[in-house]
């Protein structure tokens, strides 16, 4: 979400709203005077609309019709519109929202007036791949550098911010010692395949900020709402689902031999580490007691105390945050519903470097998966212009059921003075996403292996991942954790 | 007022009118809540419609004929939240125009007849 001020807030829960406009589209300045009444829109989405994936990259579209805009014909196409949207507050003020700047690809004369058809700069990354060219050593980094060379368009995130991302500290590389891009990485054909693939190893979707520039979300928690919206605030029609998306596995396919491996969630281990966790939850909450203790008899002095009550909080708070992700990944775990994301050939997964990193990788995609639990929604509000995607949003209310439901924000269409629809997508994990009886057969197959192998007390608290031949029969496996 | 602000037309001060009447009109869209509530997303607060009708003589007319074909012009009247003109971008509206004899009044010195003359005029 951008940030808004209070004063924003406390205006979008108001009965009525006054946008205004500013902006150029190339030097020439324009307002809400200079639209057609209606017809400024701007549509971007982070999955596909028919489900949940990783991976997405998405372009957003600007779509307008303006008018009195003094650019003469054959010379709109290609000019930038940079513009914000200002709301008026409570005092008169307004308060801007910025958005990306968009460049206009299509451009038509009509009575109306002058209408364009704008994109963001995703479409920098709709450029051949240039093969073999990738030379750089480890991380994501060398990758991001590179993109931002070939492409023009500028990557918005530090070294931290993409480590912080699923698998974002893990060494990957396409080319081989040779120096040649790797076979099964050959299928990249442009720079957004290459994005694409990388938000997904990434466990994130790709998405161009405010600033225009090209950053990696990753999926949050449904925990982590930047906003309740209840019924009063929902114009009518709005329609959630009866189920909550989740995830409780993965398929990967391994190019080099065509089969599939299934990646989910091993019990023992999930069980075993929520244990440890909790010991070292009551260990922290001793120690600050008798911190406490030490302060309260004069032993320590009160800089002392500060700085190790400051650490003792913060690591309580991570181990907290980690028992949550583990009870939540047992729970999924241990429940019979759940969804398998078929990753495909995702290159970076593949053979790249020591076969532990890419079980790593693999693993570290799953685990991301575990933040979602959305309920999949379709909502319209007359505000929403500083939501971003991927925002976690929680409804109250009305349809939303008393309970409400977290929904994460996955696609929006917008419309000046008209509405700001919402949706977010995803499948019943009660009904398993099977496209062809073989697929669910494998699933199948897979699930039995690794529940035949905890049975057999196998290499219990370890994870797995499993081969299965064309018969459904289990290959081999190989201890993943 | 309009004894000290007289209503003006691209600057020229316009005859006394014989009748006067402002309509501001709020643009808006309008939703319903799920609760049942309204929301209302305002385009513009007054979108203002000025009706006037004048008796004048014939060269009044015919300025007044002149304003009718300008696709638009600057009317100035009196605001009364700020006690000053205001000055209002508009234009005459289609089918609002019309004018007429007045019985008797071609006797009228200096005036070749004297005219009823009425239209609205819409803030752009």
């Amino acid at each position: 979400m951008y940030p808004v001020s209070a004063a924003y807030k406390l205006a979008i829960t108001d009965p009525t709203f006054e946008y205004i406009v500013t902006g150029t589209i190339g030097n020439q300045a324009f307002d809400e005077s200079s639209i057609v009444n209606g017809t400024f829109r701007i549509s971007n989405q982070c999955t596909d609309s028919s489900d949940f994936n990783l991976g997405s990259v998405y372009t957003a579209t600007l779509e307008a019709t303006f008018r009195g805009i003094a650019i003469p014909r054959q010379e709109w196409i290609g000019k930038t519109i940079n513009f914000g949207v200002s709301l008026k507050l409570r005092n008169g003020t307004y308060e801007n929202i910025p958005f990306q700047p968009f460049v206009i690809r299509e451009a038509k004369h009509s009575a109306e007036g002058v209408s364009v058809v704008a994109y963001d700069y995703m479409i920098k990354l709709d450029k051949k791949f240039k093969k073999g060219h990738f030379q750089f050593e480890g991380g994501w980094w060398g990758f991001v550098d590179e993109i931002e060379n070939d492409t023009g368009i500028v990557v918005g995130m530090t070294d931290e911010e993409i480590e912080a991302l699923p698998n974002g500290d893990e060494a990957v590389e396409l080319v081989g010692s040779n120096g040649k891009l790797k076979d099964f990485a050959t299928d990249i054909e442009t720079y957004r395949d290459l994005v694409s693939w990388m938000a997904q190893t990434l466990g994130s979707f790709a998405t161009i900020n405010r600033s225009g520039e090209l950053i990696f979300v990753p999926f949050k928690d449904e925990n982590s709402n930047v906003d309740t919206i209840s019924e009063e605030h929902r114009i009518a029609g709005a329609v959630f689902d009866d189920f909550v998306t989740n995830y409780n596995g993965i398929y990967v396919t391994n190019t080099a031999t065509g089969d599939e491996t299934y990646y989910g969630y091993d019990i023992p281990t999930l069980e075993a580490e929520l244990t440890a966790a909790q010991a070292t939850r009551t260990s922290l909450l001793n120690q600050l007691d008798q911190l406490e203790a030490q302060w309260q008899a004069h032993e320590i002095t009160e800089e002392q105390y500060k700085a190790q009550k400051k650490l003792l909080k913060k690591q309580i708070s991570n181990i907290e945050k980690r028992i949550k992700w583990l009870q939540k990944a047992l729970s999924t775990a241990t429940s019979e519903e759940g969804n398998y994301l078929d990753i495909g050939e995702n290159p970076f997964v593949q053979e790249n470097s020591t076969p532990a990193t890419v079980q790593t990788l693999r693993v570290g995609i799953l685990n991301a998966l575990n933040n979602i639990s959305y309920t999949p929604f379709t909502c319209e509000t007359v505000f929403g212009i500083h939501y971003d995607l991927g925002d976690i949003i929680r409804f109250e209310g009305g349809h939303a059921g008393e309970d409400g439901a977290s929904c994460c924000l996955m696609a929006f269409n917008w419309t000046l003075n008209g509405t700001y629809q919402m949706q977010g997508f995803g499948s019943d994990p009660g009904v398993p996403m099977i496209k062809t009886k073989t697929q669910k057969s494998t699933k199948a197959a897979n699930q039995n292996a690794v529940t035949a192998m905890n049975n057999s007390g196998g290499d219990a608290g370890m994870q797995y991942s499993v081969r299965i031949s064309e018969n459904m029969q289990m290959v081999d496996y190989t201890v993943v954790s | 007022m309009l004894a000290t602000y007289p209503i003006k037309i691209n600057s020229t001060a316009i005859p006394f009118p014989t009748g006067w009447s402002v309509a501001p009109k709020r643009l808006a869209n309008n939703y319903e809540t799920e609760a049942g509530t309204r929301q209302v997303v305002v385009l513009r607060n007054a979108r203002t419609t000025f009706s006037g009708s004048w008796t004048v003589s014939s060269r009044w007319l015919k300025k007044f004929l002149e304003f009718r074909a300008l696709e638009s012009f600057t009317l100035s009247v009196y605001d009364v939240t700020t006690s000053a003109y205001a000055d209002h971008t508009v234009s005459i509206t289609d089918d609002s125009f019309s004018y007429e004899l007045i019985e008797g009044s071609k006797r009228v010195k200096n005036t070749e007849g004297l005219y009823r003359v009425s239209f609205d005029m819409e803030d752009f």
